[in-house]
């Protein structure tokens, strides 16, 4: 008797994790956040463009995309062609393209104002463009950039956000069922302690550099007499250009995106936190919004509804 | 005629029918010869034990499920919990000056979607709301199949993301329920989805809401009169995609359904979106306490204000009072206490006063306090000194 209930289980086990790995979600959100200010850290705010561009080439509408910019760049009176924020200094590409919506801004971008937002404890005057109004549903894209060291990463000049604070985050969102899946994104200084402390489950994690490593930027614009991108963010927006709304490119190939020879630093990937095959999950998961739909062939019939 | 009360069925034995048939009211109509387990197998059915189930179990153990796939997917379809919703009817005209479209969607939104949203009122707010949208373009180019222009389901999913910028995402944070009427541009009718050899002009996303084609006559392209579309056929399949979003059980699978022929809901059909409804807002609830109070364990630092605390005192009595009311088969009041239960709980978990003192460990103590107070104690410190010289010259006088 024993042995049958101990069968059963396995089976049912074994059945609930295919049923895991079928599921999909319904819609998605992106959380781009840059955590620091100043000149100097231009390709900080270009890093976040970046992505934030590519979400929105891919199909996630501005009110799914929470974007936090510490400084502004495009306004700031140093930048030689203003409004502009380029990837590259042969400038072929403004990531600023002529239709940003910035939703935390300057000083608004603090640890408290983004772990509120990930927990959803925020004063109840709070604007819709502020909320992440995610559901157990939702797969979100997470991606931060700033100075960061071993397990905190700097907001501002202030204060510091640690992997513990985060992974804590993360876990009460998983308990108030606030996402489906998450690909979490990070190009900072020893960015792969960021993710060290996950414990919640569905979190694919990726970091542009292990612990003991630092991040590099890729090259200077004499122009504008700073560096202006980092090198991971750089090759990852190099891949996402590639990308359109239709290609079935995997994750699998993403996390590829930064062999050493580029990217000097080592790009650090965590997948047991997520149980499906990354070869089998297109790109368009996290980084695009493709709704899943059905046709409606058999209609009420309504027609004698009284006036 | 005796009048059933809420949330129960009657079961009548006649021979004027052939088949099992659910009625309009809370009767169920059967042969006399019907099968005992027939019987039992169709009330299942229809008191939706199955789904009401895989609702709690997916709810509480996130990846579990029911093994019956048409339950799972009437489940992934409804849109998310919540006391308000907004309903947004958005007519897209891409080209208005060919094709003038005279149509005033307040009034089919009145007569057919209003009573429904009236015998709702329990379950939850929906405010509707309507919008013209005009030269929008379909990103996709739909290929001709002999005479009518097809839209493959395979492209028919890349028409809702590009149109979704557009809709506006509003200024509520309420759910928000789109129903969308796409006039076709003249150089495409007719135009239709496709899929399997059959054409529709409708089509649904799950949490979402719905997307319908509207094709005019040939003859209001031409020339300049305006073209009048046709109230009942463009409300049809909102009422058919509104039921399925919001979660009413579709029974013509497995019963044959007295017509009713009205957009509103069959009195079992209300009974059963009450129950779902109660489940889902009475799991929710214990999701939510649950996990506020493994919060408070973990993190002794937390501060719970008085607000905070007599929401959840008040939501778990209203949760009591769910099971309690359930037990004597009174819905109304269920649904009443569990949407109590589900609103104070959401309430205390996302008070803002939850994070003010959250992450505050004992090693940030010391950084924080000691370069605060070391600079302020070090007169205090040396002057200790002379306050001891002082006390000794003082006594020894």
């Amino acid at each position: 008797m024993k042995s049958y209930f101990l069968l059963s289980f396995l089976v049912c086990a074994n059945f609930l994790n295919i049923n895991v790995c079928q599921a999909n979600h319904s819609n998605n959100w992106a959380v781009l956040v840059d955590t620091s200010r100043f000149w100097f850290n231009y390709r900080h705010v270009a890093n976040v463009l970046s992505i934030y561009r590519s979400v929105k080439r891919l199909g996630i509408p501005d009110s799914q995309i929470i974007l936090m910019v510490a400084d502004d760049m495009a306004c700031n009176p140093r930048n030689p062609s203003p409004a502009t924020v380029f990837n590259n200094a042969d400038q072929q590409l403004n990531v600023y393209g002529d239709d940003v919506e910035v939703d935390f801004r300057g000083y608004e971008v603090t640890v408290e104002n983004f772990v509120r937002l990930l927990t959803g404890r925020l004063p109840p005057d709070t604007p819709r463009s502020k909320q992440l109004l995610t559901d157990e549903g939702s797969n979100i894209l997470i991606y931060l950039t700033g100075h960061g060291g071993d397990g905190f990463l700097k907001f501002q000049d202030s204060e510091e956000v640690t992997s513990q604070e985060l992974a804590d985050a993360l876990e009460q969102m998983w308990q108030k069922r606030r996402y489906h899946e998450i690909f979490f994104m990070i190009d900072t200084c020893q960015a792969s302690s960021m993710y060290e402390k996950f414990y919640s489950p569905n979190i694919l994690a990726m970091a542009s550099s292990l612990v003991g490593e630092d991040s590099l930027s890729h090259h200077v614009d004499p122009a504008i007499g700073v560096y202006i991108i980092d090198r991971y963010t750089f090759y990852a927006l190099k891949f996402l250009e590639n990308v359109k709304l239709k290609s079935r490119i995997s994750m699998k190939s993403f996390l590829g995106v930064c062999p050493k020879q580029d990217c000097i630093s080592t790009v650090g990937v965590r997948i047991d936190l997520f149980h499906r095959d990354l070869a089998k999950v297109p790109i368009t998961d996290f980084f695009g919004s493709v709704r899943p739909v059905e046709l409606t062939f058999d209609f009420l019939d309504i027609s004698n509804t009284p006036l | 005629m005796v009048l059933t009360p809420l949330g129960s069925l009657q079961l009548i034995e006649t021979t004027s029918v052939d088949d099992i048939i659910a009625g309009i009211g809370r009767n169920i109509y059967f042969p006399p010869n019907t099968d005992i387990k027939l019987l039992m197998d169709s009330l299942k059915r229809l008191l939706q034990t199955d789904a009401l189930s895989d609702s709690m179990i997916s709810m509480l153990n996130p990846g579990n499920h029911s093994d019956d796939q048409q339950v799972v997917t009437e489940r992934q379809r409804r849109v998310r919990p919540s006391s308000d919703y907004n309903v947004l009817l958005t007519v897209v005209n891409p080209e208005p000056e060919k094709l003038h479209v005279s149509w005033k969607p307040e009034i089919p939104l009145n007569r057919y979607l209003q009573p429904l949203l009236d015998q709702l009122k329990l379950i939850s707010n929906f405010s509707v709301q309507s919008q013209w949208l005009y030269l929008i373009d379909l990103v996709q180019k739909p290929p001709k199949l002999n005479t009518t222009f097809v839209l493959d389901k395979n492209h028919a999913q890349y028409i809702i993301t590009p149109l979704e910028k557009k809709l506006g995402s509003g200024v509520s944070r309420n759910p928000c329920i789109h129903f969308v009427v796409y006039v076709t541009p003249c150089s495409y009718i007719p135009l239709y989805f496709h899929e399997n050899n059959q054409l529709t002009t409708a089509m649904m996303s799950a949490r979402w809401g719905g997307v319908q084609i509207l094709n005019a006559n040939e003859m209001s392209c031409n020339e300049s009169v305006s073209f009048i579309p046709d109230d009942l056929s463009i409300m049809t399949p909102i009422i058919t995609q509104f039921h399925s979003l919001i979660g009413v059980p579709n029974m013509s699978n497995y019963m044959s359904l007295m017509p009713l022929k009205s957009s509103t809901l069959r009195k079992w059909q209300l009974d059963s979106m009450y129950r779902l409804k109660i489940i889902e807002q009475y799991t929710n609830t214990r999701i939510t306490l649950t996990s506020l109070s493994r919060l408070l364990g973990e993190i002794s630092n937390i501060v719970i204000i008085e607000e905070v605390g007599k929401a959840v005192t008040e939501s778990v009595e209203a949760a009591i009072k769910v099971l309690q009311c359930i037990e004597k088969g009174q819905l109304e009041e269920a649904l009443e206490y569990s949407k109590i239960a589900f609103e104070t709980s959401e309430f205390a978990f996302t008070h803002p006063s939850l994070l003010a003192l959250l992450y505050f460990p004992d090693d940030q103590k010391y950084a924080v306090y000691i370069p605060l107070f070391l600079p302020v104690m070090i007169p205090v410190l040396m002057s200790l000194k002379g306050v001891k010289n002082w006390i000794q010259l003082k006594y020894k006088i």
